[in-house]
């Protein structure tokens, strides 16, 4: 019999889970028209400023670790299938499209 | 000499550092980001050609080795790229654990000129927890070649610690850096307890100054007080209402002294950051270090149009030169030699990356890592096996009048190092041209194209390498998993693994096939079977991606280090030293099964074992089965094949076989293709020899072993495809299976896998059954 803390945390996982997807489809209508949007939408060859991180708190961890930190600048330079190549304080990274839609963005 | 030894969580378990201290050698530890040229360095400076990137397909050893300068007597340790000491996966765990329990005398940490800031991130991490990392700065040349000059002494003067600009794959560029270590103050650099750099951590400063006092009164911060401090900030997290979690952290922090207060201190400065901040306080944590970096960098780095890279001018990225939108400055420094080069590498990624093209080459350059592959291994794979085949035959000769004990050495021992050393030279040409691969920096690239089409099954991008290792072994496939950082999807990947039909497998199916099918259609049923393993793979993956509760996804942020020649005497090294890792994990294991094996088939033994005891069988062991049919005049079943026959089948391998002949019956396949089934559990590759066995023919004899499976073995060309498809589903062999249950570290988990495997086989199998029934083939 599964014990009731263990539904719990299963259900309280499945939320978090239908929240990280619901922050993805929202990031997903956002666009470059908007005062910020996701990464995922950014121009090739432009410079943007991050301006925050959504979803798991994991993720905005190793973001940060990696550079990708609020104030700093971020240039698309292709977009790859299922991702895109930017380069970031001189280092060059290839992102996945999950991760790119995490990044907040607003144009430099 | 490079010793590999197991990863551990414990200290006590590092008995070479341990022997290093006794043994009055100085043990140098080199860190740093992944691909940063660690192995390089460690190659050039003990003379040993060592190879460690976490990008997937590399395992998570930790390679040492001994050398001299001058009168100082040095252990090296090779440890895999990290990127923070706060780990996401298991590499990056083994990683820390080894450099914080081991506490060695000098880290050595290795930095990428042109990535600096990012690089010392670290830097900043080991500073704070008392350490004094000896700082090398490699791939000089590139950055020069990219425009980067770097202030070597300022850089000193401001972290106060030794730096050295290197290139190291140039040994000359490494003397000073040699002189250095040879006349090192070792008490000097190792390890204080008190921080040797202080960052301010703005809102979160109260909290650290707190919890790291109340952690270190408890005693179980193990030296580490802030380190635990923050990792407990990780510990606390918020369900789909916004409600706070605080099960880890209770957890964590119940045998502290005073854990009330601690845990009240976390939720309020979590609660806190996310309020004013909207942030995760680890995120803030790392916000405030890259600022440090960035006032300790200006000034020190500055790129070739004049730019510095520190204060506010570090955020701007290098310029790449790609984009519609070319700037009048851009324009003048793409005349530079440096743009040139930043050039080069922007088309090459131009086709790499391309939506279209860039997959397309991708299979491209897959197909011809196969291709090679199996021209190249192939051949020298028969060779080893012939010369085992002829070692064998010659015991037999030598062990007169004993025939258990000539069998058991032949048969069981022999021949089971024997299947496994013969696909020695498959995967170590494999593992070459993987490691090629991840010279040249195209591996990377791989993993990012792979990410979109894997994701809608449920796996990553960084679950292709290990896929793609297991066509040639599922078991260092398996082993690559441990790069995922995600459980679930490294749990799927591992699942998944299986299905990719490895090198051991095709000789199986390129007997069947040879066996049953026209020679025009060949090549195209091995396609489709290669094919129908991967569309499986992700078939399972799938299922459990929609009936497993969702997690979340793997971050795939992979630096894409520059092209680059691969280093053919570096790649050579790394492939040996994956393909060991291999023989000593499944190599073992083989071996005691293939014991075990001969042991399955050869008793209960009859009492005419060495007596005349093939005419004798006939009459005493005699089996309804077949045996009218086979025991007649025209069967090419003569008294002796009849004989070995009915000895295996009245072995207990043969018995089982016969109890679940009826379960396999609807597939076509009798108790002898059963039997074999069996065995090619313990190891694909046996599925031929054990065949070979029960129809008394000799394993490399396939014209024969093809004439009697398709005269007396009752398949057909429809139920010898059945029988393809299940070999190629039915389940991992057992090494696999060993390793994944390791792996896995779930009963449950490598539950689900054999049982999926078992029914995805018997289902596909007998679809192929049906459905050529239904298309009148036979």
């Amino acid at each position: 019999m599964i014990s009731q803390g263990r539904v719990g945390r299963f259900r309280r996982k499945r939320q978090k889970g239908r929240q990280v997807d619901e922050i993805s489809s929202q990031n997903e209508r956002l666009d470059e028209s908007e005062l910020i949007f996701p990464l995922s939408h950014a121009s090739v060859g432009r410079t943007y400023i991050v301006v925050s991180y959504d979803g798991d708190d994991a993720f905005a961890e190793r973001l940060a670790e990696l550079g990708f930190v609020r104030g700093a600048r971020v240039k698309p330079c292709q977009k790859v299938f299922g991702g895109m190549k930017v380069v970031i304080n001189g280092a060059t990274f290839g992102l996945s499209r999950s991760v790119l839609n995490h990044i907040i963005v607003t144009r430099d | 000499m490079i010793e590999t030894f197991k990863k551990s969580r414990k200290c006590e378990k590092y008995p070479s550092q341990r022997q290093a201290h006794q043994a009055s050698l100085v043990s140098i530890a080199i860190v740093g980001y992944p691909n940063a040229g660690k192995s390089t360095l460690f190659s050039a400076l003990s003379g040993s050609m060592a190879h460690s990137a976490n990008y997937p397909g590399t395992t998570v050893d930790i390679s040492e080795a001994r050398f001299s300068i001058g009168e100082r007597n040095f252990i090296i340790y090779d440890l895999p790229g990290m990127v923070s000491t706060l780990p996401q996966s298991e590499d990056e765990r083994v990683c820390r654990d080894f450099l914080f329990q081991s506490n060695p005398d000098i880290v050595l940490q290795i930095l990428n000129a042109g990535s600096l800031s990012k690089d010392l991130y670290l830097t900043l991490e080991l500073m704070e927890y008392g350490y004094s990392p000896l700082l090398v700065i490699n791939k000089a040349d590139i950055s020069e070649a990219t425009g980067i000059m770097i202030n070597k002494e300022l850089l000193e003067k401001r972290f106060g610690l030794p730096v050295f600009v290197v290139n190291a794959v140039n040994h000359e560029t490494l003397l000073e850096l040699k002189n250095h270590l040879a006349e090192y103050d070792l008490t000097r650099f190792r390890r204080s307890p008190t921080p040797r750099l202080f960052v301010n951590y703005g809102i979160l400063s109260d909290y650290m100054n707190e919890a790291e006092e109340i952690i270190r009164r408890s005693g179980v911060d193990g030296g580490f007080a802030r380190l635990k401090a923050i990792e407990l900030l990780r510990t606390i997290a918020e369900d789909g209402e916004k409600n706070v979690v605080r099960g880890k952290v209770k957890r964590e922090i119940k045998e502290m002294a005073n854990a009330a207060r601690l845990e009240t201190l976390i939720e309020m400065v979590w609660r806190r950051c996310k309020r004013e901040m909207n942030a995760p306080p680890v995120a803030l944590v790392a916000e405030a270090r890259h600022a440090l970096i960035r006032g300790i960098l200006s000034g020190v780095v500055k790129t070739q149009e004049g730019g510095q890279v520190g204060a506010k001018e570090s955020e701007k990225p290098l310029e790449m030169g790609t984009g519609e939108e070319i700037s009048e400055p851009e324009r003048i420094a793409k005349t530079t030699a440096s743009t040139k080069f930043l050039s080069f590498q922007e088309s090459l990624d131009r086709i790499a990356l391309h939506p279209v093209l860039g997959i397309a080459l991708f299979f491209l350059v897959m197909w011809v890592t196969f291709q090679v592959t199996f021209a190249v291994g192939f051949p020298l794979s028969d060779l080893v096996s012939q010369g085992f085949n002829f070692v064998g035959e010659m015991i037999k000769g030598w062990i007169v009048g004993m025939p258990m004990l000539a069998s058991l050495l032949a048969d069981g021992i022999f021949g089971g190092v024997g299947a496994v050393l013969s696909f020695a030279p498959l995967i170590l040409v494999l593992f070459f041209a993987i490691s090629l691969l991840e010279d040249s920096g195209y591996l990377a690239r791989g993993v990012i194209l792979m990410d979109g089409a894997l994701r809608r099954f449920g796996l990553s991008g960084r679950s292709f390498v290990p896929m793609f290792l297991a066509f040639g072994c599922n078991v260092p496939g398996v082993l690559a998993a441990r790069t995922i950082p995600n459980t679930r999807e490294r749990i799927f990947t591992i699942l998944a693994l299986p299905f990719m039909s490895c090198s051991a497998r095709l000789p199986v199916y390129l007997l069947l096939i040879a066996g049953f099918f026209d020679r025009r259609i060949a090549g195209t049923i091995l396609f489709l079977i290669y094919l129908l393993g991967i569309i499986s793979a992700l078939l399972l993956s799938s299922i459990l991606k929609t009936s497993v509760r969702r997690g979340r996804d793997t971050l795939v942020a992979l630096e894409l280090p520059n092209y680059q020649v691969p280093r053919l005497r570096g790649s050579l090294l790394s492939s040996w030293r994956q393909a060991r890792h291999y023989f000593m994990k499944a190599g073992t294991i083989i071996f005691a099964i293939s014991v075990l094996m001969w042991a399955l088939f050869a008793f209960p033994t009859q009492k005419d074992f060495s007596l005349n005891g093939r005419a004798v069988a006939v009459e005493v062991d005699g089996f309804d089965n077949g045996l009218t049919e086979s025991g007649s005049a025209d069967s090419p079943f003569s008294g002796r094949n009849l004989s070995e026959e009915s000895k295996i089948s009245k072995s207990y391998g043969g018995r089982l076989g016969k109890a679940l002949e009826p379960i396999f019956a609807p597939l076509g396949f009798d108790y002898r293709i059963v039997m074999a089934l069996i065995s090619a559990g313990f190891a694909k590759e046996i599925f031929i020899s054990t065949l070979a066995t029960i129809y008394s023919t000799e394993s490399e004899n396939n014209e024969k072993l093809l004439r009697e499976l398709s005269r007396n073995s009752g398949l057909t060309a429809l139920s010898a495809l059945a029988l393809i498809v299940f070999i190629l589903l039915y389940m991992p062999c057992l090494p696999t299976a060993v390793t994944m249950y390791k792996e896995l570290k779930s009963p449950i988990w490598f539950g689900v896998g054999v049982v999926s495997y078992f029914l995805i086989a018997y289902g596909f199998a007998l679809s192929v059954i049906l459905v050529g029934g239904l298309l009148g083939l036979k």
